[in-house]
């Protein structure tokens, strides 16, 4: 790699239509987008170079994302405003970058999402879920599927009827993906959750700060 | 606006951004300024849909028009119907998730037979009833274009109007008279009848339909000033027709994920049982110029690393080797790799080769559609032996080992000699592989993919009948048989279901009298026929019994010459008679020379009003 090159964070949102994009076809879907603008961008070397964007934490499918981050290299210096201008020119409507920066912190150093939780269901129930002691979940891993009690590792805040702030491990090591959290529910209560709405607001690092 | 209620359903099937909108370049319009809606149809999943280069074409130019606003749908797979059955989500337009029923036309792209039953599916899911008389109000509009049009009666009963041949023109044409329909009011029948005397718009319900004793058609009568011939239309000055600056970039991966340009329209070849040959005459091309242009603007607004030349022949694009050159000058730069579907490589030099990556990634793929020189002669499909030869000589220097070749069974005057040089010609390319000097170490595979021939209307077998099953089980039979098990490790063999060729065939050249039947398998069950994991033949078989239908009268059945077709009311331009000289010929094995090298006389040129090449 070319010493010269400069990495850069984009911090964007992911929302409305575009919650339904997966994680791989969004890195494509940022590829195509650099390739529609004049980006000095660094392409990887090798026999089938293509265009560098490293996503730092994907998002599960279903969740919108208000500071999403993905990483690409410059191959010269430009203003960083008039990348994310360029950007948004082009990206489709529902994803926005909000801001260009320099990187401070290691993707390794990612340790749990910060996800706004907005349910729409049988309150009573819900709250009685929230008390239960464990909530035991079955998790696929390499070895197959385990049992796994997520109680532990589940973090509810500022709960109001429904609305409320849900911190889960999101780490290389360790992951949890919010809906196992409410797959239990539904099966606790028996029905259909009547609308369900999950929003990253947050990454947070192993130190307690904001990956940024 | 469905938003909320797709919210519910989405995560529950799979690849749910192909039914929620929103790409990039998709165009979104302000309601309030909108006159004409029109919810464009491909009658196929997204991933198929999304692929096709007409789609694209007048998607863009509908919304070129600041008052029209057009959007796409596609057909759900059955999890997707499912849920929105389930859930009272009636089929929306992918740019407003809006409600399809409330639109003023509701347009189906006909590309081929096996669709018809997803058509019903789609009218059905937007709450719109499927037959044309059941629906009474003069909007929406339920039309169709594309291929099929050329024989549209199967579907006839569903369709209020349909457009033959090239549709940039004449869709304009038909949205500007509902939109004076919109502003003064006017009966659906008023509209109907003032349509049909635009040139290129067909409505079947001005026209009666007779039949003889035998279930052939007696004849056929238009009503009301409906003109006795619906005339193809055709741009003239393709170098002019419009094409769109950009393309709607999906996000998930499609069959087709790249740009697309059309280099030309028509075909010079004329093989006996390609209707595409004959119904997209004349042959137009580009400029290289508006080709080169057009390879950049799409590569810059959609940002896809692929452009693909698309056409029925790009080998024989006037200066093929120039094109290439001008575009890779500027691909090359710009890192994008230029895709040429199954481009000749025989007629270009090593330099230009080189070129073109795809060649390299793609393989060696030849469609000779017949074993033996005496049968390429009957179809008038002009690849030699010598021709495979030479290009998988080159191919094989070039460190390819795996060859693709295609063939059809059943093709008229076929024998038992015909299948024996199939096998010959597979080990003839083997022989070659093993005695290239510097070809690859790995041992050879040659595919074949055997399909079955369909006769289609407009073609110069039009009057032949299909392969019955018997027949074809016997060659594919014998085929596997002198090939034998051992040769089959090198020589793979792979063959089309007659079930589904069966059902095609019938609906290509049907009539009236199979809507009801297309009807009643619709609403036992049938849809997505096309797809081997959903086709139900057991039920298709059920609805051609309750209404006393023989398919082998459509497909096994030789006609006379002189027999009414059910589309004799289409005239795509060219003279019948020629058909029945072509038919003639290839009894007698012999070939027509290429329209650039000598005019075969079919009368296309009539309508340019000068001959479509300069001859010395």
């Amino acid at each position: 790699m070319n010493e010269n090159n400069i990495a850069v964070r984009l911090f964007f949102s992911k929302t409305g239509r575009a919650k339904y994009i997966s994680a791989l076809d969004l890195i494509t879907c940022f590829q195509r987008a650099i390739r529609r603008t004049d980006i000095p961008i660094w392409h990887t070397q090798g026999f089938n170079p293509h265009t560098y964007v490293n996503v730092n934490l994907p998002l599960s499918l279903g969740s919108e994302g208000i500071n999403e981050s993905m990483d690409i290299k410059l191959t010269e210096q430009i203003d960083f405003d008039a990348v994310r201008d360029m950007l948004n020119a082009v990206l489709p409507p529902d994803i926005r970058i909000i801001r260009v920066a320099l990187p401070v912190k290691k993707h390794t150093e990612i340790e749990k999402s910060v996800y706004s939780v907005n349910i729409v269901c049988d309150y009573d129930k819900f709250e009685e879920f929230m008390k239960l002691p464990s909530v035991e979940v079955e998790k696929k891993t390499k070895k197959g599927i385990t049992t796994l009690d997520i109680k532990p590792f589940t973090e509810i805040k500022d709960y109001e009827r429904g609305h409320f702030t849900l911190i889960m491990p999101s780490g290389c090591d360790f992951t949890l993906n919010p809906s196992l959290f409410f797959d239990a529910f539904e099966k606790f209560s028996g029905e259909e959750t009547e609308r369900l709405d999950i929003v990253r607001t947050g990454i947070l690092c192993k130190d307690g700060t904001q990956f940024e | 606006m469905l938003k909320e209620k797709l919210d519910k359903i989405l995560l529950k099937v799979q690849k749910p951004s192909r039914y929620i909108g929103g790409e990039v370049n998709a165009v979104v319009k302000d309601k309030s300024k909108v006159d004409i809606r029109f919810a464009f149809c491909f009658p196929d999943t997204y991933d198929i849909g999304m692929s096709h280069l007409g789609i694209k074409i007048l998607y863009s130019l509908k919304n070129s028009i600041p008052n029209y606003w057009c959007e796409r749908v596609f057909m759900p797979l059955p999890d997707m119907e499912e849920q929105m059955r389930k859930n009272d989500i009636p089929l929306y337009g992918l740019e407003s998730l809006d409600p399809i029923k409330d639109f003023e036309f509701i347009g189906f792209t006909l590309q081929y037979e096996l669709c018809y039953t997803n058509i019903l599916s789609m009218l059905d899911l937007a709450g719109v009833p499927v037959y044309s008389k059941d629906r009474k109000d003069l909007f929406p509009i339920v039309m169709g274009g594309g291929p099929c049009v050329c024989n549209a009666e199967p579907i006839a009963d569903f369709f209020d109007l349909f457009v033959l041949g090239e549709g940039e023109e004449v869709n304009l044409k038909m949205m500007q008279l509902a939109e004076k329909f919109k502003k003064n009011g006017g009966t659906k029948q008023e509209y109907l009848e003032q349509a049909a005397q635009i040139e290129g718009i067909y409505v079947p319900s001005l026209y009666d339909i007779s039949y003889n004793e035998d279930g052939t058609v007696k004849a056929i009568t238009p009503k009301n000033g409906a003109p006795a011939k619906v005339k193809k239309q055709i741009i003239d000055d393709f170098d002019k027709v419009y094409t769109p600056d950009s393309f709607v970039v999906p996000y998930t991966q499609i069959v087709h994920d790249r740009s697309v340009v059309e280099v030309l329209r028509g075909c010079i070849r004329g093989c006996r049982f390609c209707q595409a040959g004959f119904i997209y005459r004349p042959f137009r091309e580009k400029s290289k110029e508006t080709i080169v242009n057009q390879v950049k603007s799409l590569t810059e607004t959609t940002g896809y690393d692929e452009v693909s030349l698309s056409s029925l022949s790009t080998s024989d694009y006037s200066d093929i080797e120039g094109l290439l050159n001008d575009i890779t000058e500027y691909t090359d730069k710009k890192g994008v790799n230029l895709s040429l579907p199954s481009l000749r490589i025989d007629k270009f030099s090593d330099e230009v080769v080189k070129k073109i990556k795809s060649v390299r990634r793609s393989g060696l793929t030849f469609a000779p559609e017949a074993g033996s020189q005496r049968l390429r002669d009957v179809i008038n499909k002009n690849i030699t032996e010598e021709a495979i030869f030479k290009s998988c000589k080159i191919a094989f220097e070039g460190g390819y080992s795996s060859v693709k070749l295609y063939f059809m069974l059943g093709l008229p005057t076929e024998t038992l000699d015909d299948i024996k040089a199939i096998k010959e010609l597979a080990d003839k390319i083997i022989d070659l592989y093993y005695n290239t000097e510097g070809r690859s170490k790995k041992a050879i595979s040659i595919s074949i993919s055997l399909s079955t021939f369909i006769p289609k209307p407009f073609t110069p077998f039009e009057y032949e009948p299909q392969a019955t099953e018997e027949q074809i089980n016997e060659r594919q039979k014998y085929l596997l048989d002198i090939i034998g098990s051992k040769g089959r490790r090198r020589i793979d063999v792979s063959w089309s279901h007659y079930d589904t060729t069966i059902l095609e065939a019938v609906l290509a050249r049907g009539d009236r009298k199979l809507s009801a039947v297309i009807y009643e398998a619709w609403k036992n069950g049938c849809k997505l026929d096309g797809w081997n994991e959903y086709f139900k033949p057991e039920i298709w078989d059920a609805a051609f019994e309750k209404f006393g239908i023989d398919k082998a009268f459509y497909a096994n059945r030789k006609r006379e010459y002189d027999e009414i077709a059910p589309w004799e009311h289409m005239d795509m331009l060219f003279d019948r008679s020629f058909l029945v000289r072509e038919n003639i010929k290839a009894h007698e094995e012999k070939t027509t020379a290429n329209c650039r090298e000598k005019c075969a006389g079919c009368g296309i040129n009539k309508c340019l009003g000068r001959a479509c090449f300069k001859y010395e």
